[in-house]
């Protein structure tokens, strides 16, 4: 067990503290997530999207660490009033520094948080049924780290249920 | 004792086990939880080594004691200059020494009374929480099994990283088993051990009182928990409820 707590900048905290565009969206155009429970990292991205293809609100949900959350909302404030093209272009190298830089350890954060944006733009143009020229056909560096993480996670419960088959 | 859940191994009894195996075993017990917090005495377990750790009693960090049996030789696993004693190279650390003598005579004055005190403000600690707190589960044993100063509970849909963050900014130190509060990015091996899924092990707090905590703190710590587990489950929203 960790005692001490991760070094995060105040940036960070003040995100934590108070995290912006929070919660469920109920119009929104699309969502998607990112992680799942067992990774002890999720997050799901709500996005408005006008017809013009701009991106009038974005929001999540998480159930994740400091850094998470933290990461989560600024890509929401990132990407709000962007054309879909630009938010593409989103990076986690890009909301690492806009938070201020993240402890090594919490790269992932960053990287789900992108990830569950991405997907969410991949799903919008899923559901319309456009293919626009500069959507990347292969996942991206964040959607597949994303799915590695999930897989992982995935592994290991099945680990932990075969041992606990052994032991009845 | 084990450090997370605070359950009291039956060491006594291990100790048998292994003894009738093979008497030639030499039994080592990391007793740095039991100390202070259960009585035991090294002599009556039998076991050939047993560790105790300093900063577990509130003594300096980095110092601690390793009771040897007559009887059991040692190798050094460090070489260099050897110096009055024969297991490292170096010289002792004698305000640790001293730091950590102190402390073992402080945890020791009015010991059975601290206990009692221990165990009362924990038990007010979970059953405060209990009643005022939904979806959570206690994580080890209950009674006499439980060392007198461990809580750890799980909080189902509240990631505990952002739990031990959200407490720390109130003035509440905790620490939790969810991987993310771990540099390993992997939870509690102790409560997965036991069969807890890794959702619960993520949401999982342990908290643990001393002899220098107060009611008032406990008060406190009642005021504080059941907000702070609202908001980081307001924060969690409808994620991850299929």
């Amino acid at each position: 067990m960790s005692r001490a707590p991760l070094p995060y900048n105040p940036k960070i905290l003040e995100l934590f503290k108070n995290p912006k565009n929070l919660g469920k969206m109920e119009d929104a155009s699309v969502s998607a997530v990112a992680g799942n429970p067992m990774c002890g990292d999720m997050i799901t991205f709500y996005l408005k999207i006008s017809d013009e293809g701009v991106i009038e609100k974005a929001s999540f949900e998480s159930y994740g660490c400091a850094a998470n959350i933290a990461t989560s909302s600024i890509v929401t404030e990132m990407v709000k009033g962007m054309k879909l093209e630009d938010a593409w272009k989103v990076s986690y190298k890009s909301v690492a520094e806009a938070v201020g830089g993240l402890p090594t350890v919490k790269f992932h954060c960053g990287i789900l948080a992108v990830g569950a944006l991405k997907r969410a733009l991949r799903k919008y143009f899923e559901k319309t049924g456009a293919s626009p020229s500069w959507l990347q056909k292969e996942p991206s560096f964040e959607e597949k780290q994303a799915l590695e993480e999930e897989q992982l996670a995935k592994m290991l419960e099945k680990r932990m249920k075969a041992a606990e088959g052994k032991q009845c | 004792m084990n450090h997370e859940i605070g359950t009291v191994q039956p060491i006594k009894e291990a100790v048998e086990i292994v003894q009738d195996k093979n008497k030639e075993t030499v039994f080592h017990t990391d007793a740095s939880d039991a100390y202070g917090k259960v009585p035991f005495d090294v002599q009556d377990l039998d076991v050939d080594m047993a560790t105790v750790s300093s900063y577990k009693i509130l003594g300096p960090r980095g110092m601690g004691c390793l009771y040897v049996k007559e009887g059991v030789e040692l190798e050094r696993i460090l070489e260099g200059q050897i110096g009055t004693q024969r297991l490292w190279p170096g010289v002792e650390n004698t305000p640790l020494i001293v730091g950590f003598t102190k402390a073992s005579e402080l945890i020791f004055q009015d010991f059975e009374e601290n206990l009692g005190r221990m165990k009362k403000l924990r038990d007010k600690l979970v059953d405060g929480i209990t009643s005022r707190v939904a979806d959570i589960e206690l994580n080890g044993p209950v009674g006499a099994r439980r060392a007198p100063d461990n809580a750890n509970i799980s909080f189902l849909r509240c990631e505990g990283e952002a739990l031990t963050i959200e407490l720390s900014l109130s003035g509440v130190y905790v620490s939790s088993g969810s991987a993310c509060s771990r540099r390993l990015l992997q939870p509690s091996h102790v409560l997965v051990a036991i069969g807890k899924k890794f959702d619960q092990a993520h949401g999982s707090i342990l908290m643990k009182v001393s002899r220098v905590h107060t009611e008032e703190d406990i008060n406190y710590a009642l005021e504080v928990i059941p907000k702070a587990v609202d908001r980081i489950r307001g924060i969690t929203g409808s994620t991850g409820a299929e």
